[in-house]
């Protein structure tokens, strides 16, 4: 007797489910249709448009999984690190041919230090975001402390960070 | 410039050099970056291939800051937008690899260890010209 609907009764599971009963096919040799059948459900279950929790969790594995927006956004990363890529190629193979004294070599250096250094100094004059709220003068004596701290523990970086940060957090709450 | 003799103890050296001043700081940069993508509505996935495919912050931001007002401009301003605030990549590129061999694999990996096995030294050359071109 069956207690359980079947979810289709054009499915092997149902076809064999009758068998037995009717034709009587041992479960020994039922047991490859039932095979057949559980891969169907599962991947029935994934690609059916209401999905299930396996889809669901396959989605949620899919980076790029979302509506338009997410799309958008794909399609311009891929475009940018394109071309971020082309640039460091055409670099590479620029400097292929160039020697390690060129001109052009330390006029490339000179102008990727430049950018940086306008990068900091953008960061710390008109940053965005949290560090806006900094006051101008806790920023600056950050940044002072930290070129000092650096300079007196032998260009070592990492004090010259933790003391500057903490330099900057005392004097903005001095001013707060 | 320090030199190692080994594969290993090149890797040793890498690892004790990102550990430090530059790794504190790209590890807050890094989570700044989450935050705003987070913000913005995009998945982890987006951020991990901005950070792995792109490697500059400034034009990663310039990417979530369009994504987050929906690219009201189109795609192309955004992504304009971000290969210019980028562009010290080329004389970056021509900075850091200047007679070196192995030009794809260093864009691959970042670093090439040359002439392995050739009695010669094996300097992880990103972490170390990183230094003089920043």
């Amino acid at each position: 007797m069956i207690t359980r609907a079947p979810r289709c009764y054009s499915s092997i599971r149902f076809t064999t489910r009758c068998c037995w009963r009717l034709i009587w096919i041992s479960p020994h040799r039922a047991a490859p249709f039932y095979a057949v059948q559980r891969r169907q459900d599962w991947f029935s279950s994934c690609h059916l448009p209401w999905g299930s929790w396996r889809r669901e969790s396959l989605a949620a594995l899919l980076p790029f999984y979302g509506g338009g927006r997410v799309e958008a956004a794909d399609l311009a990363l891929a475009l940018t690190a394109l071309a971020c890529l082309l640039l460091r190629s055409a670099g590479v193979w620029l400097a292929g041919g160039l020697g390690a004294d060129h001109p052009i070599i330390a006029w490339a250096t000179a102008i990727a230090q430049a950018t940086l250094a306008a990068f900091v100094m953008l960061a710390i004059i008109a940053p965005s975001g949290a560090l806006a709220d900094v006051p101008l003068a806790a920023r600056l004596c950050g940044l002072g402390v930290g070129v000092a701290v650096c300079l007196a523990f032998g260009r070592n970086l990492l004090p010259a960070l933790v003391v500057g940060l903490v330099a900057m957090l005392a004097l903005r709450a001095l001013l707060a | 410039m320090g030199s190692v003799t080994s594969s290993r103890g090149a890797a040793l050296f890498g690892a004790r050099d990102a550990v430090g001043a530059a790794g504190v700081a790209m590890a807050a940069t890094f989570l700044a970056f989450g935050a705003a993508v987070r913000e913005a509505g995009l998945p982890p996935g987006w951020a991990l291939v901005a950070c792995w495919a792109i490697y500059g912050m400034p034009g990663q931001l310039v990417l979530v800051q369009a994504a987050s007002t929906g690219f009201v401009g189109g795609i192309a301003p955004a992504v304009m937008g971000a290969i210019a605030v980028n562009a010290r990549f080329l004389p970056m590129a021509i900075a850091i690899s200047r007679n070196r061999g192995g030009g794809a694999a260093r864009l691959v990996f970042g670093f090439w260890p040359d002439k392995l096995g050739s009695g010669g030294a094996c300097r992880a050359g990103w972490v170390l010209r990183r230094r003089h071109v920043g």
